[in-house]
């Protein structure tokens, strides 16, 4: 992966802007530390940083057509290159590198828009078309390579990374208050927002248009489950040889690099799988990483390290301690660009810093599979919730939930309260948000704590009542566990799980992430999937465990599911001295929070020792890493410019290019 | 019912319900006084307190008003509201 970026303005490109075009290029540094190259005509700008990966002798952007009419940058992989090389060529197609991505200049020359059904991948590509007069962006299926873009005044701008686009004169960092609700409500904001004013994101599973008349766009993916039963997949046995063949491909294909290509363990089902394909059908050697946590009830490395002894790899582990973890948190934050709220993506950033000085630059990693293949404790919940509906006054129902909920420790006392939480609203199941409406009623905890300026600037902004604008029709096609499946894939995944999860902590030090679980054949697999070959009564990921068990030691494959989590308190009080914005009265700078009430949750948080609740946790974590987002974004230092940067000058007047 | 409650610092006379509507303002709603709490208010419905919260104000009751809780009367029937709360101490006391 890269870093991509450009300015356009369609009547002239104003050159006062191109050192901060170069400034804007060089913030995406981190991404792509090989090399920075910049294009320059009479409209536009477009630049790269290379992290490179296939090709690395000719594999520079951007990139042009045979006759220079169009203009390509891409980060990110489009992995069946070989197979639609081989096809373009057959009608003609001249290739002038050996790079993945030249196939997409040839593509548009062909398909245009259409492009985007022929490739497997992971991307955020831009391709100006001169003669057009038009700029074609798009994003992959499911939002694994991030894009943003800020429109005013004749002036488009887009990159990779938000802290890119702020570069360029003329946009002021703004926050985006509805962002920031839906932040505190979904885990980040939805498609297509940012908690930045002006500042977008194109869509998972989108492409526009930018011309002088403005943007076009349209979605040419999206999340689809069979409404009819007879549109499922039932047969268990076909379905396990069906998803062998496609997730052996799905790997395959990933590992096209001209660099070694290591592998996440993580301890769990799924990383454990993808490492057992690669291992078993691809690489005889393979160097798998992971990371431990000083605090045993997260520590996962007993099955890491079993799971790398059963498949024979060549397994590197680290320690994270929890003073790590806070003393990281700012600069984590530096790089998701909205405030988080659980320190989970600071060990994951730690990580692919070991990873880098290891020397990979490219990891497989098993995100993805627990959003299609039924691996969220939200989706048992929710069977539960349907289960009890059917017999309101059953006591032995609801006592289901104890089954899903172990981890929480200490509990037992207030059982009947867990069981009554979990039966908030139990009948409304013809409610769109049945699976999540209770995990989003934090949101109005959370909002507490704005200062009251704040609070009623968002009081009218309601999120359920947003993203009700935006998916109903989707979700009305589905009954409450598909729609639970769909809620997750389209909110979660790419804003929270593979942003501030996934590419921006792996990203920020140069390391690229590639998900088999996410080829776009797989998904479309597992949604056709019976629900029950996923969810098999409360068993997880059944048809993966059926399918790929054997790889696997026992004890991995039995072992309850745990999901992914970092310490938070224990984490930030131990790292207290060295975190800007601890939460303090004196401390907290920024006017978006009620400083008597932080101070209030501060003293209490003291007083109890570090026993609280789940939705303090989250109140601290939220608070601190907005306050840490505000100080970084909102008085941004100009970056450097790079000395390196090779600029190809194309500018009528101009001599030549360079 | 006015109740002795122990106050850290001195002895005072207060409702009951008084004192767990303090109570509640205090360690849930950050004293935040703009935000009504009626004496029926379902501390689960309206979120003010999550499950985990319960054991909070639980330890709060019972080291407050002397009693014990046994684990059976931990129902949200007994605790989800300033009334109820009042209503089942009181039971507790006599």
């Amino acid at each position: 992966m890269c870093g991509i970026a450009g300015v356009v303005n369609f009547s002239k490109l104003n050159p006062a802007v191109l050192p901060f075009f170069e400034q804007c290029v060089n913030m995406l540094a981190h991404r792509g530390p090989d090399g920075q190259c910049i294009y320059i005509d009479d409209f536009i700008a477009l630049g790269h940083t290379r992290l490179s990966i296939i090709d690395p002798a000719g594999g520079r952007q951007p990139l042009c057509n045979e006759d220079g009419s169009l203009w390509l940058v891409c980060n990110g992989e489009i992995f069946n290159y070989i197979e639609l090389r081989a096809d373009l060529e057959k009608q003609g197609h001249v290739f002038s590198t050996r790079s993945d991505v030249e196939v997409l200049l040839h593509l548009y020359e062909e398909h245009r828009e259409k492009l985007l059904n022929y490739i497997n991948g992971q991307f955020a590509l831009a391709i100006w078309d001169s003669r057009r007069q038009q700029l074609f962006l798009a994003r992959d299926h499911v939002g694994i390579s991030p894009l943003y873009y800020y429109f005013r005044n004749d002036q488009f701008v887009f990159a990779s990374e938000i802290k890119a686009i702020l570069q360029l004169p003329g946009i002021e960092p703004r926050l985006y208050l509805p962002g920031l609700v839906q932040t505190l409500t979904f885990w980040a904001p939805l498609p297509g927002d940012t908690v930045f004013e002006n500042i977008y994101e194109v869509k998972p599973g989108y492409y526009q248009y930018v011309t002088e008349k403005g943007i076009r766009q349209q979605q040419y993916w999206k999340n689809e489950y069979p409404q009819a039963p007879d549109g499922f997949i039932t047969d268990a046995d076909a379905a396990a040889e069906e998803l062998t063949r496609l997730l052996e491909d799905a790997v395959r294909l990933r590992l096209r690099a001209d660099v070694p290509v290591g592998a996440y363990l993580s301890g769990g089902l799924d990383s454990s799988i993808i490492t057992a394909l690669i291992k078993t059908k691809n690489n005889n050697r393979l160097r798998t990483f992971s990371i431990g946590f000083e605090d045993q009830q997260y520590d996962e490395s007993h099955y890491q390290q079993l799971t790398a002894k059963h498949l024979q790899t060549d397994h590197s582990a680290w320690q994270c301690s929890n003073i790590r973890i806070g003393e990281m948190l700012d600069e984590v934050i530096w790089h998701t660009e909205k405030p988080v709220l659980r320190t989970a993506p600071a060990p994951l950033y730690l990580l692919s810093h070991f990873v880098r000085e290891a020397g990979f630059k490219v990891v497989l990693t098993g995100e993805g599979a627990d959003e299609f293949f039924s691996g969220y404790n939200i989706y048992k919940e929710t069977k539960i919730r349907c289960f009890a509906a059917r017999q309101p006054g059953s006591t032995r129902r609801p006592s289901l939930f104890s089954r899903i909920y172990p981890y929480i420790a200490g509990e037992s006392r207030n059982a009947k309260f867990w069981a009554s939480y979990f039966m908030k609203d139990v009948l409304h199941t013809d409610d769109l948000y049945y699976s999540h409406r209770l995990r989003w009623a934090n949101k109005d905890y959370l909002a507490g704590f704005f200062a009251a300026n704040v609070q009623t600037k968002i009081k009218d902004y309601v999120p359920i009542q947003d993203i009700d604008s935006r998916y109903h029709n989707d979700l009305s096609a589905y009954d409450p566990l598909t729609r639970a499946h769909f809620l997750e894939a389209t909110l979660f995944l790419s804003g929270y799980l593979l942003s501030s999860q996934g590419d921006r902590v792996i990203l920020g030090h140069a390391v690229e992430g590639r998900y088999p679980f996410l080829d776009k054949r797989v998904i479309e697999f597992a949604n056709r999937l019976y629900p029950a070959l996923k969810l098999k009564t409360l068993h997880e990921k059944w048809i993966l465990k059926k399918t790929f068990g054997d790889l696997l030691p026992q004890e991995v494959l039995n072992r309850p599911k745990q999901p992914y989590r970092a310490p938070i308190y224990a984490s930030l009080s131990a790292a207290e001295q060295s975190i800007p914005g601890w939460l303090n009265e004196d401390k907290t700078e920024t006017e978006l929070f009620d400083k008597k009430k932080v101070a209030l949750l501060y003293q209490k948080i003291r007083q109890a020792g570090g026993h609280i609740t789940a939705r303090e946790e989250m109140a601290i974590t939220f608070i601190m890493t907005c306050e840490m987002m505000m100080r970084r974004f909102m008085s941004i230092k100009p970056a450097e410019r790079s000395k390196h940067a090779i600029i190809l000058d194309n500018r009528t007047g101009i001599a030549a290019l360079s | 019912m006015l109740i002795e409650c122990e106050d850290k610092k001195d002895v005072k006379l207060a409702s009951v319900r008084e004192i767990i509507r303090n109570f509640i303002y205090e360690n849930f709603l950050f004293n935040d006084y703009t935000r009504t709490l009626s004496d029926q208010e379902s501390f689960l419905e309206s979120g003010i307190i999550d499950s985990t919260g319960v054991l909070e104000l639980v330890t709060f009751i019972e080291e407050t008003f002397a009693i014990k809780i046994s684990d059976d009367e931990l129902l949200p029937e007994n605790l989800d509201s300033v009334g109820q709360l009042d209503q089942f101490i009181q039971q507790k006391k006599r």
